[in-house]
């Protein structure tokens, strides 16, 4: 119910500053924009089952002009993923997501620079079946925060520079099995998956090429680091509170290959360490740690992505988007089939997704794909009790899209 | 006497899945959707229920619209229903910024449900009285923004009810002061709509809206193909026992 105030609350302050901006319309230069977009289709997951894939999502948004130099910009959007492969790892395959994104945006355009400020909240809401309530999902999370971009030419480059805040909470997560092995009361881990998240990036254009860099440093505000050695109150945490940091760099361009034939091949590259170790229990219910892991999550993943777009006529297009990723972790070991480490191995992943199709615009709005996409996953995990970490799949289906 | 339809309908459906079970293994989504059936059989109707109505504005150029839905509630459920919708506000009416305004409703009744009891009334025992009906009611606001696309948003309230009103006999008794005299299953929600519509040619209209319903996060689409009078389409739904229906309607502008 705290969701649906939220929503609502949140959705009346929209619908009242959009009724101020209209009784200011003489004033007003105002520009709409709204985007549609339903998949539907089939997906074949890992174990031959097939099943229906629905993703709906829905961008409104208004962008005016009070004042020359100023133009802000209120958005809205409304998302649904429904049950279908998923990339990223640790996701359950029967997982459906819902979000809410509100978005208020000013431009300020200066002589020789442009500063974008934002503010956003989003709601993520999850859940692994119909008969689970999208309010008691144990990954759901609101994101509130905003974010400041500087826009203009730095030694000669056009460059931008960004920092941002936002803070996370997850309302109705806790770790029950944490709870039992540290003896503590129901309210021991809840909460301790916020966090404070900050965000410092730079992305310059290079003869029409992108090139970006970011620092994204995450302060947990509750969850504390575990450790080898049982502590003074009777756990496996210390004092110590943790933090995670992710570095992404990437690049990227549009080549013409032909007057017909576009490519905007792209790379990039993700660090992600944090001080957070790992304790393995042997059982659910084990109350004492078989094995203590450093560094357990920490990892680099590059990244390749060579989408391809050909041009058939005035209304057709064929896309070709193949994607191929790496996740190395430095520290962790990959599990054998009964769940035992593999000592002496790092654990790694490679996930390639490939995805082919035919789109023909069907009118000044409105456009129709057909796209098949194959999705395929190695790993020298083998544990697979709980989640796919070697598989094949794909699915097919139609995208129609409306777009103003 | 409701007993005696429960009798009569449990011998049917023995009936059937026994015979069915003779030539053939039911197909294996029969049960998982039959358990999501059970466990949640209001969310069934409610969809049947967003099938009957459209939530896309009426037509700039006419003042009343009347629409009715023929799949998948008239044939085969025999859910008569009727949408109306009357232009309040023109686009652009009082100021360039100000949207077309639409006053909405939609009621609808299963008739079969109306007229069984009449069927299976004999003279010891009276039937059970079974109604289904829906209704909304709301609000739409439609912007051009060229000359060919408009964008639309609205605000619903939306109800769908099943009663069944026990005849006198079968009236339960759980305590001196506690009777059971009807049984309903009332699913309300309030629904925001958000929108496009794109004219592909005169009296041609291809139609695109998402809904977003508070009460139960619900979240369901529609795809539409308008002509003069005719319109066909999908609605999705992504969560519902049956994510695509197809639909099949008719409308009239005055």
């Amino acid at each position: 119910m705290e969701f649906l105030k939220m929503i609502k609350k949140t959705i009346s302050s929209v619908l009242f500053v959009c009724f101020l901006i209209v009784l200011q319309t003489g004033a007003l230069e105002l520009a709409p924009y709204y985007n549609y977009q339903l998949g539907q289709g089939v997906s074949v997951s890992p174990d031959g089952d097939w099943g229906f894939m629905a993703n709906l999502s829905n961008e409104i948004g208004v962008i005016a002009r009070p004042i020359d130099d100023h133009s802000i910009m209120g958005y809205y959007s409304l998302s649904y993923q429904g049950p279908g492969l998923k990339q990223q790892e640790g996701r359950d395959f029967r997982e459906r997501y819902l979000n809410h994104v509100f978005v208020g945006r000013h431009h300020w355009h200066m002589r020789d620079m442009t500063l974008k400020t934002q503010f956003s909240v989003m709601m993520e809401r999850r859940r692994a079946g119909t008969n689970e309530s999208w309010e008691s999902g144990l990954y759901n999370f609101n994101r509130y925060g905003g974010s400041t971009t500087m826009e203009r030419e730095l030694l000669g480059i056009d460059s931008a520079v960004t920092v941002g805040y936002h803070y996370v909470t997850f309302p109705n997560y806790s770790d029950l099995l944490a709870e039992i092995r540290a003896g503590a009361d129901a309210s021991g881990t809840e909460g301790t998956q916020n966090n404070h998240s900050i965000r410092l990036a730079y992305s310059a254009d290079i003869s029409g090429a992108r090139f970006g860099i970011s620092l994204n440093p995450l302060f947990y505000t509750r969850q504390k680091v575990a450790v080898d050695k049982v502590q003074k109150d009777g756990s496996f945490y210390s004092d110590t509170l943790q933090r995670d940091m992710v570095i992404n760099a990437y690049g990227r361009g549009a080549v013409m290959l032909t007057n017909r034939i576009v490519s905007e091949p792209g790379a990039e590259i993700t660090f992600r360490s944090s001080n957070q170790n790992y304790q393995h229990f042997e059982f659910l219910s084990s109350t004492a740690p078989m094995s203590f892991h450093e560094n357990f999550f920490n990892y680099i993943e590059p990244s390749l992505t060579m989408p391809v777009s050909t041009y058939i006529g005035r209304d057709w297009t064929f896309f070709l988007s193949p994607r191929l990723s790496w996740r190395l972790y430095s520290s962790r070991e990959p599990r054998d089939k009964d769940g035992k480490f593999i000592k002496g191995e790092r654990q790694n992943r490679t996930l390639f997704v490939n995805t082919a199709g035919f789109r023909k615009q069907t009118g000044e709005s409105s456009a129709t794909s057909l796209f098949f996409t194959y999705q395929t996953q190695s790993s020298n995990m083998e544990f697979e009790r709980y989640l796919p970490y070697n598989y094949s799949g794909f699915s097919m289906g139609l995208r129609f899209q409306m777009e103003y | 006497m409701m007993i005696k339809s429960i009798k009569i309908l449990l011998c049917g459906f023995f009936l059937l899945t026994g015979t069915a079970g003779i030539y053939a293994q039911p197909p294996s989504w029969i049960v998982p959707a039959a358990l999501r059936f059970v466990s949640n059989p209001d969310d069934f109707f409610y969809n049947l229920h967003l099938d009957n109505v459209d939530y896309s504005p009426s037509r700039p150029d006419k003042r009343v619209e009347l629409r009715t839905n023929f799949l998948p509630t008239t044939l085969p459920l025999t859910w008569l229903n009727l949408n109306g919708k009357v232009r309040m506000l023109g686009d652009g009416g009082l100021s360039p910024w100000v949207p077309q305004v639409d006053l909405t409703g939609a009621y609808g009744r299963i008739i079969m449900l109306d007229i069984l009891p009449s069927l299976m009334d004999d003279e010891d025992d009276d039937a059970p009285e079974p109604s289904m009906t829906n209704y909304s009611l709301g609000m739409t606001l439609a912007k051009s923004v060229s000359r060919e696309t408009s964008l639309f948003a609205g605000f619903h309230h939306s109800v769908v009810s099943l009663d069944i009103v026990l005849p006198e006999s079968d009236i339960i008794e759980i305590t001196d002061d506690v009777t059971l005299e009807e049984l309903v299953i009332r699913r309300k929600d309030n629904i925001l709509i958000t929108g496009i519509s794109n004219a592909t040619g005169e009296n041609r209209m291809i139609t695109a809206y998402l809904g977003y319903g508070f009460n139960y996060n619900k979240i369901f689409s529609r795809i539409a193909w308008k002509r003069k009078h005719l319109e066909m389409g999908f609605n999705i739904y992504p969560e519902g026992l049956l994510v695509v229906h197809p639909f099949l309607g008719w409308r009239w502008n005055f």
